[in-house]
């Protein structure tokens, strides 16, 4: 036996050095069977420590180091009380920094072994604890007389921070990060005191020689210690059933729903429903769907997303919106008896109401038993470089340079001996936990209180934070549950909503967007601007070349377009354009003939590996989460030679393996499983369905959450192409946010620059009580908006309609002297003379003022779009006696040079394989949208020009990419700059 | 002060910075390029050269952009030093001609020339000769503007920018204010100028024109002082008041910028003894330390210490400074150089103890004895060991 107590690793936050991946090799290495790796005042590090040290077949003693005024106390948890125990401490201490530990372990120490090197402490807790030691350490032995005068055992404890001496410069550089000092300039209480060292077993054991009992002691505690604190299974909270069971209760329910959904239920439905329903409750989730019922159930709109939507259970309970069994979803991706992990059920919700989703969970179970997940960010290369440099006192500039030369020009030898230090160091950083933040959706919810699991910390929001991340989060037994915020769900929310208030019911019951053929003819044209999910530039061409606007598609698109496929996604479209194609090797043509033969969905890398690797399940899954991690890791590379093993025992040529593993590696950071994607979609299609359908409520919704792939004006400019009358903004008619009246879209007052959200709410009620404004001396006298608020409405236009005949310019003058000379209602001066109502001229009857060209400048500066043109007037006498075609006709000139008007609307830098910046910019002029591209040289020549919004004269070439056209750029002039600059 | 003759003269060197980097390398005169600091990765456009403002590079922009923008752009690092040499060089010009100035920094100087006709002739050609010395001298092309007060001086001088003279006759006000843009207008900020613009009110003369109903109206109670400066009225006077404030103070500046504890360390103890040592000399002692890091990256950070009593002492200076350089020392940036001020300097007393005998304290003797030793042989010769570092 050899136990090692007392060692701080990296999870010591910007203290400790030594990373887990090291440390424990290193004990192995040492013949250590036991180890307590005491973290300063933390458990962060937990779950991976214990994952290490069952593969290396080491006891992990959990442990902690608390951080005393008069020192430090470790602390070793004996059992499960006392691990609770450790946790509530630590969560008061998070919540309180002046929490006193010492008087609470006074008061509670039960199941917990504690230890000190402090003569203070050990005085202190003496006789008022049970175990409790004195430790010694290779570098104190301080505490031996009092020890010997108090009785108390000794303690062996290496109270080690480093593994070899030359740490201590990378704890400078962290302690540096720290404190905001330098390396130069940290003082002596910022650091590690002389030693920390982590000594050979040898020298440990020589170290102690003297005190075989502290040594004993050591051997005894990690006894006398449970070795896994994660052992009680899963953690989810019972599902209180009055007078039933929790599976008679959620088949109920399902069954319900599934009426709901499916009218009759066929026996594929019943069928399906038992098979999930028998898995469900074997596992034990029964509860875990009947929460998720009632968390769906707090929002006005759902999209279940990742392989939860494969699931008919949560199709039935309104989780998912997906039909599992129309989409040939399968449930074995989400859960299945083979499988150990817990599922994982990931919601949208609109992004609006998410906070509230939260504030209601929380309040529906409780505030001590839910506690969001959280995320553990660690140094990367660049972070660590950035931040050595730092501590070494580099400035930015000089950082940014270095970056550049490193990450960008590729430079491989550094030649000044101080940046040789810093990206020594910096290497050396790279992997060690930097600092610990708020999950975006994680949340976890407990039986008992989550600090009886888990030490739990403030998130900035003031959330219960867990300690633990995601992965950590899952293997301490939690069951996790992923709440998003999606703004698409709010646009298709208030586009209903919208629509309700012109009478058109949409009964989503009976709803089947997907089914409907002009949604689907316009998606094949790539109109979907707007549309969730599939509205970008590259999707829209996509789209285009494809010419297939149905689901299943969608449902490829929506999964093909990540970042590194590129090089599938022409292949897919020629294939699926005709081109005659055989499956990679003819075990994978079952597997991939839907998606033409190219691995489109994550399940596809898992179901590719056991069909010609031979994985098992669990492997291929593993397998497909590694390379989703981007983990260029020893991980990726054991799996790899698995798989090219696994492959060639199979009889696969190499050149196949390895064309097979590119692919697969294309799975790497972003992509999604098949039932995500059908999700997705689906979202994709309801709003494509009230695109084609209710343009005007759509766009208004759309305008309204804002935050889409493009500016506003582009939406608008989208807008006017769709037939739409755009009105307002207008004091009489506008709402703060875009709303649709028929085919009219109403300007939200939110489109106004510097106008107050306050305005914005008095305006709509004060029009709701007491009617429209008849003049602007009536705006004046029934609102109270100060001087820049008025400002911000005249020069929108928004009052034009109680002023028609008025330039801006006097509605505001009269605005402003009025302004101050109107009492609210009642509040008037007893002895004033009885206000006289102002004679309302009918609008209709005055003249209509012309704006002036200043105006609509303004106008623009304060919308960012104009309310009755195109922006592109604004430079009509430049543009008018200019040759060109119009973007609508542009299809008829493939191939051909053209000149276009060029009106930027949105712009996506990429680099090439040779690292190079190049571009596609989508550029609109009055008749359509446009789509370009800028190689290299092109954008370096005319990237200033993109930087501003200026209307730009556009020459190149037309090309036809699979039916999809585009304008590759030869030449761009801003069109009348020099005259204006000359004016 | 009002004053019966146009005798103001406001001077206005354009874009300052820039302006004092051609001046210092003038084959900057006919390069597009923008004063920026060195060091943060997030740099701004703090001036723009004449020729980049022209390419569209703006004050504000980031140097990202600036770049991609204009790619021949040549970035200059700012020079506050050279800034300040230069607006001292401009005051001590302007003394030459008027005991009366008030030097704002920043390249921004009025003089009041009233009564020295007979010595340098009228206002406007003493605007001349100073516009030509400065020119001459510094390198430097300013707008000056003769005027009745500060106001209509400067604001002649934004007219007129970036070079030449302007003289604004006695009773020449209302009319030369009238057609200036609305914006030439101190206290005009973007918020009025917006509305001002949107009621079509363009010129100072539409602003001064108003009555008391419509400038209340638009401008609420801070209009009538709007409105009087549009009708050209100043009675402010100069604020002569900055020169006299005397303070002690020592600079180090590093032969290479340091992050090290002792080598900071001994340069603040060396700053302090000696500028703890002038401070004796002239019986003096002082209630402010002040102390001033410049950081690699062209930032600095300050920090200070008072007390209700003095401190004279070099055991006290150094105290305070080393406590106030620690306050300031929250950078992970090299540091470039120190500077160290005593102030709110007064005749060294000390405060009589009812139970300690008259006399010097042996803390004072030691001290004088240390003073006499570096009278005598310099400085250096006796130093705090901490300091030896540095030496």
């Amino acid at each position: 036996m050899s136990s090692r107590l007392g060692i701080r690793s990296a999870y010591s936050l910007l203290w400790g050095t030594i990373a887990v991946d090291k440390l424990i090799p290193w004990l192995s290495s040492q013949g250590c069977t036991a180890v307590a790796i005491t973290d300063r005042d933390n458990l962060y590090g937990l779950p991976s420590f214990h994952q290490a040290a069952k593969e290396a077949g080491i006891k992990l003693i959990t442990a902690c180091e608390l951080l005393c005024p008069e020192g430090s106390l470790f602390v070793f948890v004996r059992n499960d009380v006392g691990f609770s125990r450790l946790c509530e401490l630590l969560t008061m201490k998070n919540q309180e920094a002046s929490f006193d530990y010492l008087s609470a372990l006074v008061e509670n120490s039960e199941g917990l072994i504690l230890a000190s090197l402090s003569q203070d402490i050990l005085t202190y807790l003496s006789g008022s604890v049970k175990d409790l030691y004195a430790a010694i350490s290779p570098r104190s032995l301080s505490s031996i007389p009092t020890a010997r005068k108090l009785e108390l055992p000794l303690l062996a404890l290496d109270d080690a921070t480093f593994l070899q001496e030359e740490d201590r410069a990378v704890h400078a550089v962290l302690r540096s990060i720290a404190t905001g000092k330098t390396v130069g300039t940290l003082s002596e209480t910022d650091t590690e005191k002389k030693g920390g060292v982590i000594l050979l077993q040898e020298a440990y054991l020589e170290a102690f020689s003297s005190w075989p009992e502290a040594l004993a002691s050591a051997e005894d505690i990690a006894e006398k210690c449970i070795a896994d604190p994660f052992s009680h299974g899963l953690i989810f909270p019972e599902y209180p059933t009055a007078g039933t069971t929790v599976q008679h209760e959620l088949k109920s329910r399902v069954f319900k729903g599934a009426e709901k959904r499916y009218g009759e239920l066929s026996d594929a439905v019943l069928q399906r429903i038992e098979y999930e329903l028998d898995i469900i409750n074997r596992k034990g989730f029964s509860s875990y769907f009947l929460v998720m019922h009632d968390i769906v159930r707090m929002s006005s709109r759902t999209c279940g997303r990742g392989s939860g939507a494969a699931s008919i259970v949560s199709y039935a309970l309104e989780i998912t919106n997906v039909d599992p069994l129309a989409y040939n979803l399968y449930f074995e991706r989400f859960l299945s008896m083979a499988r150990i992990d817990p599922p994982d059920i990931d919601v949208d919700f609109a992004w609006d109401e998410r906070d509230g989703v939260f504030a209601s969970v929380i309040k529906r179970f409780g505030q001590d038993h839910c506690a969001r997940v959280a995320n553990h960010n660690f140094f990367r290369f660049r972070s660590a470089i950035r931040e050595t440099a730092r501590s070494y006192g580099l400035p930015d500039s000089q950082i940014t340079r270095m970056e550049h030369l490193l990450f960008t020009s590729g430079l491989k030898e550094i030649s000044d001996p101080l940046w040789l230090t810093v990206c020594s160091l910096a290497k050396r950083l790279v992997g060690l936990p930097k600092e610990i933040s708020m999950h975006c959706g994680g949340l976890v919810i407990t039986p008992k209180p989550v600090r009886c699991y888990a030490p739990i910390g403030l998130s900035r929001d003031l959330y219960p934070l867990l300690a633990w991340e995601k992965e950590g989060t899952e293997a301490a037994g939690f069951v996790k549950i992923d709440l998003l915020g999606n703004r698409s769900l709010a646009v298709i929310r208030d586009a209903l909503s919208n629509l309700k208030e012109q009478g058109i019911s949409i009964d989503e019951r009976t709803w089947h967007p997907a089914e409907d053929p002009e949604t689907i003819a316009a998606l094949a044209k790539g109109d979907s601007m707007g549309v969730f999910y599939i509205e970008s530039p590259a999707m829209r061409q996509l789209q285009k070349k494809t010419g297939r606007g149905d689901f299943d598609h969608i449902v490829i698109h929506s999964s093909i377009i990540r970042p590194a496929a590129n090089k599938y996604i022409s292949e897919y479209v020629e294939r699926l354009k005709g081109k005659s194609w055989n499956p990679l090797h003819p075990r994978l043509a079952y597997i991939l003939d839907e998606t033409y033969g190219i691995l489109c969905y994550q399940e596809d890398v898992s179901k590719t590996a056991v069909a010609l690797a031979d994985f098992n399940e669990t492997d291929a899954d593993a397998l497909r989460k590694v390379i989703a991690k981007k983990a260029g890791s020893s991980k990726l590379k054991r799996y790899e030679q698995q798989f090219f093993d696994g492959c060639k025992a199979n009889g696969l040529e190499i050149q196949t393996i390895e064309e097979i593993w590119g692919m697969m590696l294309s799975f790497d950071g972003y992509s999604f499983c098949k039932p995500h994607s059908a999700s997705y979609a689906m979202v994709s299609f309801q709003s494509a369905y009230l695109r084609v359908h209710h343009p005007a409520s759509f766009m208004a919704a759309v305008l309204s959450n804002q935050g889409g792939y493009y500016r506003a004006h582009a939406y608008i400019s989208e807008s006017r192409r769709m037939g739409l009358t755009l009105v307002g903004p207008d004091i009489n008619q506008s709402r703060v946010t875009y709303h649709a009246k028929g085919n009219a879209l109403v300007i939200g007052l939110m489109a106004i620059a510097n106008l107050s959200r306050s305005a914005m709410q008095s305006i709509v009620r004060e029009r709701e009580r007491g009617g429209i404004f008849s003049s602007l001396e009536d705006v004046s006298s029934r609102l109270d908006l100060t001087r820049d608020d008025l400002v911000a409405l005249v020069t929108a236009g928004t009052c034009d309609s109680a002023a028609p005949s008025l330039s801006r310019s006097e509605q505001l003058k009269r605005l402003l002297i009025t302004r101050g000379r109107t009492e609210p209602y009642g509040q008037g001066d007893l002895f004033q003379n009885q206000r006289c109502p102002t004679p309302v001229k009918s609008s209709a009857l005055q003249p209509r003022f012309v704006r002036t060209e200043d105006e609509l400048h303004r106008e623009y500066e304060s919308l960012g779009f104009l309310r009755d043109f195109h922006p592109l007037v604004l430079w009509s006498k430049f543009l008018s006696p200019m040759k060109r075609v119009h973007a609508c006709d542009l299809d008829r000139f493939v191939n051909y040079h053209v000149n276009l008007i060029g009106w930027q609307v949105t712009q996506k830098e990429v680099l090439t394989k040779d690292g190079q910046s190049m571009s596609f910019v989508s550029f609109e002029d009055e008749t359509a949208l446009y789509e370009t591209v800028l190689f290299p040289e092109m954008f370096s020549r005319y990237y200033p020009l993109l930087c501003t919004q200026w209307p730009l004269e556009v020459i190149g070439i037309v090309k036809s990419d699979q039916g999809a056209t585009y304008v590759q750029i030869q030449y761009l002039r801003q069109i009348g700059r020099d005259k204006v600059l000359e004016a | 002060m009002t004053s019966e003759h146009a005798s103001i003269i406001h001077i206005n060197v354009t874009d300052f910075a820039a302006a004092v980097a051609v001046a210092k390398q003038p084959s900057l005169s006919d390069v597009a390029f923008a004063i920026a600091r060195e060091g943060s990765s997030r740099r701004v456009v703090i001036t723009a050269s004449r020729r980049a403002f022209a390419e569209g590079i703006r004050p504000g922009m980031s140097v990202n952009n600036a770049v991609r923008l204009l790619p021949s752009l040549v970035l200059v690092s700012p020079d506050a030093p050279s800034c300040a040499k230069a607006d001292a060089a401009i005051a001590e010009i302007a003394q030459q001609y008027s005991p009366t100035i008030q030097c704002d920094r920043g390249g921004h100087l009025y003089l009041d020339v009233e009564g020295t006709t007979r010595l340098f002739g009228p206002p406007v050609d003493c605007a001349m000769r100073i516009r030509n010395e400065m020119y001459d001298r510094l390198g430097l092309e300013p707008a000056i503007a003769v005027a009745s007060n500060k106001l209509v001086s400067k604001i002649g001088t934004r007219a007129i920018r970036p070079c030449g003279i302007a003289q604004i006759r006695e009773g020449d006000e209302a009319s030369f204010l009238s057609v200036q843009d609305v914006s030439l207008l101190p206290g005009v900020g973007p918020s009025i100028k917006r509305l001002l613009t949107a009621t079509g009110i363009r010129d100072i003369g539409q602003l001064a024109v108003l009555d008391d109903t419509q400038i209340l109206a638009f401008l609420g109670k801070r209009g009538l002082a709007l409105r009087n400066a549009a009708r050209g009225l100043d009675a402010s006077s100069l604020d002569t008041k900055a020169l006299h404030q005397r303070k002690i103070f020592r600079r180090v500046d590093f032969t290479e910028p340091v992050c090290d504890l002792d080598a900071f360390r001994s340069a603040v103890i060396a700053a302090s003894e000696d500028a703890g040592l002038e401070l004796r000399k002239e019986k003096l002692g002082c209630s402010e330390v002040h102390v001033s890091l410049s950081w690699s990256d062209g930032m600095s950070s300050e920090a200070s210490r008072k007390t209700k009593n003095q401190w004279i002492l070099d055991e006290e200076l150094m105290h305070a400074s080393w406590s106030a350089s620690f306050q300031a020392m929250n950078r992970r940036v090299r540091i470039l150089a120190f500077t160290l001020f005593l102030g709110a300097l007064s005749p060294a007393w000390k405060e009589s103890d009812l139970f300690i005998p008259e006399g010097p304290s042996r803390q004072e003797r030691l001290q004088a004895a240390i003073d006499a030793n570096r009278i005598r042989f310099g400085p250096a010769i006796l130093t705090h060991a901490a300091a030896v570092f540095h030496v």
